[in-house]
């Protein structure tokens, strides 16, 4: 008895077939005509999908995103009648108001504003999805702004926004000012406050630290001391001549930062980085070892992603001296400490300037995985928009932050396949560092047939002992894959 | 003050949803149509370049989307995801500005998309890079209509339902445009080929 064999497929059925994501269908995996035909159709888009246009730059970007703020700051234009309509419902929601006492029941609570000069901001509250988490939003598009606020439930959120950065505060009192929409500064008084500006990671300022536009925007120094033994090893390991060519840059930025901390001594300045002797002499040692680096060169506008160096911290803008902070806002005392007794921003008779610089205290590892999962996080972020490279900064600075453990193994993984997605030429030593920290790991034979299949032309004994390696791993499909392309290979 | 290692906190990890951006948006919140610019204008960029094939006005039309998607925003019901949201948006400005153009500067720009001559000599470059180079140009020269399917669904993975559903057509008219797109593709590549 003979198997019915299906019909050929005709082209517009197998062009239907390659709807994104769909699997190729079952006859076509048989079929060498359908097959070969279904590919031909599909040719052209692959040829496409590999040659995508190139994106514009960060600065033309920039200058889009301006030109639509300034379009949408821009009132709309309203017809003549709406004016009166306007006011007279205003009127009657003011009467209405008064009498109901409608305004006095709008919640305050754990937040106090209190606005400094004609600062013109909105507050909103609102209710986020499914997850009933609270968000409360304070909108501001112009002049200064004294926000408190207390230590919020965990389902709860406050939040400053400004076109293009958000504060996110919780048990913290911070002053902000606004200029035609963007942030222009913030002090933080007390607490910790998340600072977010449009395409740049989130920084963090704690309380006496400070941030205003048009400082240089330099990452902050952590002594060797703050570091865990495991974090600074991943540090200087990223440093070295073999690291991958963005995270010896990162590298290089905080060498030159701590370099220039003995002149800024010198000029009598506040030196509130931080640095020891033992950090600025290795970060001297750094950029004695690359002639690449200036120490006289000014700082980059935009820190890089965290860093990992023999002094390393989270790229943020560099806080303002608190001395020259130009707030005398008085710490609020509720910052630490649950919030019971009424917000008083009454600014005190002697405020005392945060002057003195507190030692910093150690961190813990729990602290160092939190700031590497928040890295791991902001590297997926770039990677869903395509952004490989710069994902690939994220993946390597929580690699380089944690050090060990199973998240370090995920970041380097991901760090060498975006760079493998981006062709970077750093994507061999990626790999490479991969396989040889992660042996035993499940995804040590994906990344070698990756790297085999890059050195197939520049290093083929070195693509042909990977490919053995795996093959040698007995039945799966990757070791077929392995056996076929090391045949392949043969001369 | 020591500048220092801020223990992260847990509110860094809520971040919002492109659905709740959009509602952001909609509320005035400017900083929220920033997140959206953020994630979504390298989407909206490369779609705008393949489909006109060209990089000029880009940019415009870029700035266009965004403003349109906040004037437009308070009218959004989610019934697609707000990439094809933007990318439908994107596609009628295109289309209306492709409209507006005059006959002359379309065709200086089909022109200037040819790529440029290679400095190299061309026996260097390989097959693979050349084959590309002339698939780009074949794109530019498709119909409107094919080409908006072709890009829609092949190059930014947007499936047929969505795609017919934001070019306001039916998904076998799509289904067609796409299956006449590839082949005509197909074809003149074949035909060009070395």
């Amino acid at each position: 008895m003979t198997a019915v064999r299906e019909a050929c497929w005709s082209e517009h059925a197998l062009s239907d077939s390659l709807e994104p994501g769909a699997e190729i269908p079952a006859h076509v995996r048989v079929c060498v005509s359908c097959r070969v035909r279904r590919d031909g159709l599909a040719r052209a888009s692959r040829l496409l999908r590999a040659t995508p246009p190139a994106l514009p730059s960060e600065a033309a970007r920039e200058a889009v995103l301006e030109a639509v703020w300034r379009a949408v700051q821009a009132p709309p234009a309203r017809p003549a009648w709406s004016r009166p309509a306007v006011a007279a419902a205003a009127t009657v929601l003011l009467a209405l108001g008064a009498t109901t006492g409608f305004w006095a029941a709008r919640p305050t609570d754990e937040a106090e504003l209190e606005p400094i000069g004609d600062a013109q901001f909105t507050r909103q509250r609102t209710r986020v999805g499914a997850s009933g988490v609270e968000d409360e939003v304070v909108t501001l598009t112009e002049g200064r702004l004294r926000v408190a606020v207390g230590d919020l439930e965990p389902e709860r959120r406050f939040r400053v926004l400004a076109f293009d950065a958000e504060l996110e505060l919780r048990g913290a009192a911070v002053e902000v000012e606004v200029t035609e929409r963007r942030l222009s500064a913030v002090h933080v008084v007390s607490g910790v406050v998340g600072v977010r500006r449009v395409a740049l990671p989130m920084f963090w300022l704690s309380a006496g630290e400070g941030w205003r536009t048009g400082e240089r925007e330099r990452a902050p120094v952590v002594t060797p001391e703050d570091v865990p033994a495991a974090a600074r090893d991943a540090a200087h390991a990223v440093a070295r001549e073999d690291a991958p060519t963005e995270a010896r840059e990162d590298a290089r930025v905080v060498a030159r930062e701590a370099a220039r901390v003995p002149r800024r001594e010198a000029a009598s300045e506040p030196a509130f980085d931080g640095a020891s002797p033992r950090a600025v002499s290795a970060a001297e040692r750094a950029l004695r070892a690359d002639p690449a680096v200036d120490p006289a060169a000014p700082a980059p506008l935009a820190a890089p992603v965290p860093a990992s160096g023999p002094a390393a911290a989270p790229a943020s803008p560099r806080p303002v001296a608190s001395a020259a902070a130009p707030s005398s806002f008085t710490a609020a005392p509720w910052a630490r400490t649950p919030t019971t007794a009424p917000l008083d921003l009454t600014p005190p008779v002697e405020a005392p300037a945060p002057t003195a610089r507190a030692p910093a205290p150690p961190i813990d590892r729990a602290a160092l995985e939190e700031a590497a999962e928040q890295q791991f996080r902001w590297g997926w972020e770039r990677l869903r928009v395509h952004d490989r490279r710069r994902a690939a900064r994220h993946f390597a600075a929580a690699a380089a932050l944690i050090g060990d453990g199973p998240l370090a193994e995920d970041a380097r993984y991901w760090h060498a396949r975006a760079l493998v997605e981006a062709d970077d030429d750093a994507a061999d030593e990626a790999c490479r560092d991969f396989l040889r920290r992660h042996p035993e790991s499940p995804r040590w034979d994906e990344l070698s047939l990756l790297l085999a299949d890059r050195l197939t032309s520049r290093a083929p004994d070195e693509a042909r002992a990977l490919l053995r390696r795996v093959a040698a791993q007995g039945r799966s499909d990757r070791a077929a894959k392995a056996r076929a392309a090391l045949r392949a290979l043969e001369p | 003050m020591s500048a220092r290692v801020i223990p992260l906190s847990r509110i860094g990890e809520e971040v919002r949803d492109d659905e709740a951006l959009v509602a952001a948006c909609a509320r005035g919140e400017a900083a929220a149509l920033g997140a959206l610019f953020e994630r979504h204008s390298p989407s909206v960029w490369r779609y705008l370049r393949r489909f006109l094939g060209h990089a000029t006005d880009v940019d415009d039309l870029v700035q266009g989307t965004f403003i349109e998607a906040w004037r437009s925003a308070p009218r959004f019901r989610g019934g697609s995801s707000v990439r094809v949201w933007l990318l439908g948006i994107a596609h009628n400005l295109a289309r209306r500005h492709a409209r507006s153009r005059g006959r002359r500067r379309a065709l200086l720009d089909v022109l200037s998309l040819w790529p440029v001559a290679p400095a190299r000599p061309i026996d260097e470059l390989t097959d693979g890079r050349l084959q590309a180079a002339r698939a780009v140009a074949l794109l530019a020269e498709l119909s409107t209509d094919h080409r908006a399917a072709l890009v829609w669904v092949d190059l930014e993975g947007v499936s047929t339902v969505d795609t017919a559903r934001a070019l306001g057509v039916r998904p076998g008219t799509l289904r067609r445009r796409l299956f006449e797109a590839r082949r005509e593709l197909r074809d003149r590549l074949a035909a060009e080929a070395p």
